[in-house]
């Protein structure tokens, strides 16, 4: 789908790869696909999380099942070995008193019994607060599951598309220069030697704010057939691995559709 | 009643860092300074922190009582 004589090639760029964050530039590519790509990952990368709570002792305030929840909601370290096993139940038990006096029990009190592989990625998620004196004892079972399913298997919070910006400064002397550098709220401008100048191009969001306060200097427009494809991974794997296992279950689920036609 | 585990709308854990939260903004910190530090850039990330109350702090000092009269009893 390239402009006329344009080589069909596809490009990737890393832009970005931080702890837990990962952004690229996909150059000579389809928005539908990338899009796929973006869904994929949120909604069919396969994780670990709690799913069934048994609630042998609970003497606290919190409720039975605020607790069950919130267990839930906390990510669980997900090894590449569990990934293929759909069935797979894992025990974990978190049992605290308070004996001395009020204290709050904390997610990295929350121990797999049968793989120390498996364990919650923040350790300091307060989960409820026992007064003194009281107990609690539990037994939570993790699944592997995915997003579709409910969000606590999501391995991603942040997953975006855009397309690529391009910011090109018309009248670099404009009068206007520090009124456009304080209205943007990504900072992509800035002023070098008494001109206007662009410092992050790729961090522009098309608010065009900088437009509003003055059309002639500045111009945004996209660039063609290229996006930016950013993913912050919650934890479970890592923002590289759930880049590609999304882009290996579309071939997988793919090559089922080709299977079934063929056999038409 | 507690900390939320997740932001409601992105889904990134901010549960563990309401505490830091406190502590950053009682040592003089400034709220919006104090969130980017710990790391929280989303807007909707910024207002799980800024808009929470941990209410069950208010109903802890009952349940104490009860355990200190049960004591008192008890001796
Ligand atoms: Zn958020």
């Amino acid at each position: 789908m390239g402009e006329e004589g344009e080589e069909l090639k596809l490009a990737v760029e890393l832009l970005e790869s931080q702890k837990g964050g990962l952004s690229i530039r996909i150059d000579k590519y389809d928005l539908n696909y990338a899009n796929a790509i973006r869904r994929y990952i949120m909604s069919e990368v396969p994780t670990l999380a709690i799913e069934d709570v048994v609630v042998v002792e609970n003497s606290s305030l919190i409720y039975d099942e605020i607790i069950a929840h919130r267990l839930g909601l906390v990510p669980l370290k997900t090894p590449k070995k569990y990934l293929e096993q759909a069935g797979v139940q894992l025990m974990m038990v978190l049992d605290a008193k308070a004996e001395e006096g009020t204290r709050t029990v904390y997610s990295g009190e929350l121990v797999s019994v049968e793989d120390k592989e498996v364990y919650p990625i923040s350790t300091e998620i307060p989960l409820l607060k026992l007064a003194k004196g009281q107990s609690i004892k539990i037994e939570a079972y993790a699944r592997l599951s995915s997003g579709k399913r409910h969000s606590k298997f999501s391995p991603v919070s942040k997953a975006t598309v855009k397309p690529s910006p391009l910011v090109n400064v018309i009248n670099d002397s404009t009068d206007k220069m520090k009124e456009i550098v304080e209205v943007c709220p990504r900072n992509v401008f800035y002023v070098k030697d008494g001109k206007l100048a662009v410092a992050d191009e790729d961090a522009c969001t098309f608010c065009m704010e900088c437009i509003k306060v003055d059309p002639a200097s500045v111009e945004i427009k996209e660039k063609y057939n290229s996006y930016i494809l950013s993913i912050e991974s919650i934890g479970q794997h890592e923002a590289r691995d759930v880049l590609m296992m999304g882009i290996d279950l579309i071939q997988r689920d793919l090559g089922e559709l080709m299977e079934k036609v063929m056999a038409l | 009643m507690l900390t939320p585990v997740r932001c409601f709308s992105c889904g990134a854990v901010i549960g563990d860092k309401y505490e830091k939260f406190t502590m950053l903004v009682s040592k003089g910190m400034e709220p919006d300074k104090a969130l980017d530090k710990l790391g929280v850039r989303r807007y909707c990330c910024r207002r799980m922190i800024l808009g929470n109350f941990e209410v069950v702090d208010k109903l802890l000092p009952y349940a104490e009582a009860v355990e200190a009269l049960g004591e008192k009893e008890g001796s």
